[in-house]
């Protein structure tokens, strides 16, 4: 079988994608309610696991939980959320197992579940054993499972097939070469999950820990924030060359520079909200006049915010570092795998699945179109005649 | 292609949860290092060091009285009757101290180590993790002084006092306002600030009298053990005894600590009903604050630090008690990081000058209703180079209140400069 699939149409099944983004949307909000859990240290306002104060987790009275303490609302919704991603996972790896061709993929279906298992049994571990040590890696592998789920969103779409059919149809002289963004990607993607492991130090900080250490840590974190923002500005810059256009990877560095920017103004936030103003501004009125609020509104959704967006960082910086691989790396590794599931898919499902009607083809047109304007990057493809041979 | 980093991911995860399955240790009271390090420069000479016993035995004698950060006790040596049960609840104590727990009914237990030990530190020596990057510093419990209250100088604040600035809070500093706290968790945490000022005040004093000891114990338990033959101890063991426990636990503690605590309501500062010209309405209100200029400038001396415009740039290089109890009586250098690099080791942040209030801004950290201000003319500021006016009459302090809530609305451009009245300084 010597397919020759140009047509988004040829996608074996949008289910695994479209549960993956299911996921993504169940997990960032379990991020923020679990930023929330650590800014109000309501980490033990439930003691036991995985049951709720006796009750089986998934049976506890609505009416306690609502309109019970704050922190137990947290808490209880914490777990509440986790066991959701958790179903949606076991779904997702149904989804994927059941259609699609990819090995990998499948695989890394797979891992996803196995990886919200861990971090399930990490927060678990956590109350059980009331142990910041634990809090601060479940803190960091909620951010590396978003990132993950968010990766996985990217080799399910539609974009990824299309990508891989115009790469194969174009002459590697036509080829945009990019080993610069994906190598500055790829390092700026690696510094994220570091500062965001930086960050959870901070937040988790244990009480005997010398002010010298924590103040190294603060150090630490500020670099890699002047480090991150200066390596996104470099990739926004860069990607804005005319030869980079219409390879889809302008809409994400797009996002990811304002997420950044909007990082950094939440890391000062974060900052005053928690400690005041630094002494350098000891002598302006504002900063002179400044009264902290222990575990105010404003303190808690500023500092929570701070969390949540270095998640969402983290999980765009995942999209744009294999937009990037897959858009200007060399194509010889991931095309290899990628030919051999086309043929696998064409072969279990028969030429027929290949050959959709115009009418196929044109339904896939508009939604094409629908995604280009989400995300003007993404290039067009011509129409073309199906054809199998 | 994605099977060897996949078998990579659950063996990491592995291995974290396992690492992550030994429990750490609870934290505990850190022994001051810095008081220890200080009474050695006083008392002995070249490289000679006290005997490290005594660390053991010091930390033996404050846990036996107070407990653990996990499990606070106090020391009520008269039982149920100790006048100290008004002082500091155990009720309270157990409330504030411990890990960070809420219950199913919104009561959060653990409340220092949530609210207040990430600065303040465990042990209420100011030296939190974040005590580095903090200006000013966190406050260090032990030495018993305390900026804003109503009671004079050297003696301990109300539980007024301290209720207020966990209320507030302290404006430009990261001392937050615990508003949002219940008024029972605020007066635990009230308690439990004092539990940590008696410990560290008790600390210092046995650190201090290690120097007066000739090489024995500072309580022999042993003298009013039996033997291991049984033997019951000589009547000289147990007076001995018994003298060491009324030295360092009766004259130390009951007897000089505690009671300085006791109903300090009685030694709240009156702050005598302010004149009719204070009130900006009145006719002579704008005389009335010339008048508070003048004696900012002349027998007030408020100028030598707070500069002759007011803005805090007067005499600078001064340090707070909490700095100096250290340089000063070490003899270090604090412009010099070489002569306070042991302290330095042992625990001690690193000397920062203070800096006198800036007045032309609206702010006043002890509170700026008028009263607030009184009392810190008429008392001075607890720790601080601010002095109390024992000179001036309360008439004039209101003055200098009127005159120093006016100066964030004086035109610097506009302002005469008053000459300094050296006699009436020298005088004061």
């Amino acid at each position: 079988m010597n397919s020759k699939l140009k047509n988004p149409n040829d996608i074996p099944s949008r289910l695994p994608h479209r549960v993956a983004i299911v996921l993504a949307a169940v997990v960032f909000p379990l991020i923020w309610v679990g930023g929330l859990v650590t800014t109000y240290d309501a980490g033990m306002a439930v003691p036991d696991w995985p049951g709720t104060y006796g009750y089986n987790m998934f049976l506890y009275p609505m009416e306690t939980w609502f309109f019970g303490p704050f922190d137990l609302f947290v808490e209880h919704g914490h777990r509440l959320l986790g066991s959701l991603a958790g179903l949606v996972a076991i779904v997702l790896v149904v989804a994927t197992l059941g259609s699609e061709p990819r090995r990998w993929v499948k695989l890394y279906s797979v891992a996803l579940l196995l990886l919200v298992i861990a971090q399930g049994l990490l927060g678990g571990l956590r109350v059980l054993f009331d142990e910041r040590t634990l809090a601060q890696v479940h803190g960091c592998v909620g951010p590396a499972f978003f990132a993950s789920v968010a990766g996985f969103i990217v080799v399910t779409s539609r974009w990824w097939w299309r990508q891989s059919s115009d790469r194969k149809s174009d002459s590697k002289a036509r080829r945009v070469r990019g080993s610069g963004l994906i190598f500055l990607s790829t390092f700026l993607l690696a510094a994220s999950f570091g500062q965001l492991v930086v960050g959870a130090f901070l937040r988790h900080t244990t009480v005997s820990l010398a002010p010298n250490v924590f103040r190294l840590i603060v150090v630490l974190h500020i670099a890699v924030a002047v480090l991150l923002l200066l390596g996104t500005i470099t990739q926004w810059v860069v990607s804005r060359l005319p030869r980079f256009k219409g390879i889809g990877i302008r809409g994400s560095i797009n996002v990811l520079m304002l997420l950044v920017l909007a990082q950094v103004m939440l890391g000062v936030g974060t900052w005053v909200v928690k400690y005041g103003w630094p002494a350098w501004f000891a002598q302006q009125s504002f900063a002179a006049t400044f009264v902290v609020g222990e575990k105010t509104f404003l303190q808690g959704n500023i500092v929570t915010a701070h969390v949540a967006v270095g998640s969402l960082i983290l999980a765009f910086w995942t999209v744009h570092m294999l937009r990037c691989r897959w858009s200007l790396g060399p194509i010889a590794r991931f095309h290899a795998g990628f030919e051999s599931a086309q043929d696998k898919h064409v072969n279990s499902k028969g030429d027929a699945s290949f050959n959709g009607s115009h009418q196929n083809a044109n339904d896939s047109l508009d939604s094409n179109e629908k995604e280009s304007q989400l995300s003007p990057q993404i290039p067009q493809p011509t129409p073309q005649p199906l054809t199998s041979s | 292609m994605f099977s060897k980093p996949l078998h990579f991911a659950l063996l990491l995860a592995g291995l974290i949860v396992v690492a992550g399955c030994e429990k750490s240790p609870p934290p505990n009271f850190r022994f001051n290092s810095v008081e220890w390090l200080k009474q050695e420069r006083l008392h002995l000479s070249g490289d000679d060091k006290f005997d490290e016993g005594y660390k053991q035995e010091i930390g033996s004698i404050l846990t036996t009285l107070f407990g653990t950060p996990d499990e606070p006790k106090f020391p009520y040596l008269l039982g149920e009757d100790d006048p100290a049960h008004d002082v500091i609840g155990l009720d309270n104590l157990k409330l504030a101290a411990g890990a960070v727990k809420s219950g199913i009914e919104g009561e959060h237990q653990g409340l220092y180590r949530e609210h207040c030990a990430h600065c303040h530190g465990v042990t209420g020596d100011g030296a939190g993790p974040t005590a580095e990057v903090l200006n000013p510093y966190p406050r260090d419990f032990r030495l018993s002084k305390y900026k804003f209250k109503s009671t004079p100088l050297r003696q301990p604040p109300t539980d007024h006092d301290l209720m207020t600035i966990l209320e507030n809070g302290i404006p430009g500093t990261a001392m937050p306002s615990f508003r949002t706290l219940p008024k029972e968790e605020l007066q635990a945490l009230v308690e439990y600030v004092k539990y940590l000022t008696i410990r560290g005040q008790y600390e210092r004093y046995l650190i201090s009298e290690i120097a007066n000891l000739d090489g024995g114990s500072i309580i022999d338990l042993s003298l009013k053990s039996e033997t291991k033959d049984g033997e019951k101890p000589s009547d000289d063991d147990v007076e001995e005894f018994e003298d060491q426990m009324y030295t360092f636990i009766g004259e130390g503690l009951q007897e000089g600590i505690i009671p300085r605590w006791l109903k300090p309501d009685r030694k709240v500062s009156k702050v005598p009903p302010a004149p009719e010209m204070f009130d900006l309405a009145h006719a002579s209100h704008e005389d009335f604050v010339l008048q508070g200029r003048e004696l900012f400038f002349s027998k007030g001396n408020c100028m030598q630090c707070h500069g002759q415009t007011g803005a805090g740039d007067g005499q600078l290089g001064n340090f707070d008690d909490w700095t100096n109890d250290w340089i000063k009586t070490a003899n270090v250098d604090p412009f010099d990081p070489e002569t306070y690099a042991d302290f330095i080791a042992v625990g001690a942040l690193p000397p920062r000058p203070i800096m006198p209030r800036n007045l032309h801004l609206p702010v006043y950290r002890g509170g700026d209703h008028p009263d607030d201000i009184y009392l810190r003319v008429a008392n001075g500021i607890e720790g601080t180079p601010m002095p109390a006016s024992s000179a001036l009459t309360s008439d004039e302090i209101w003055k200098i209140v009127a005159y120093v809530k006016s100066l964030p609305f004086e035109n610097l451009s506009d302002r005469v400069e008053l000459p300094v009245n050296d006699e009436a300084i020298s005088n004061r």
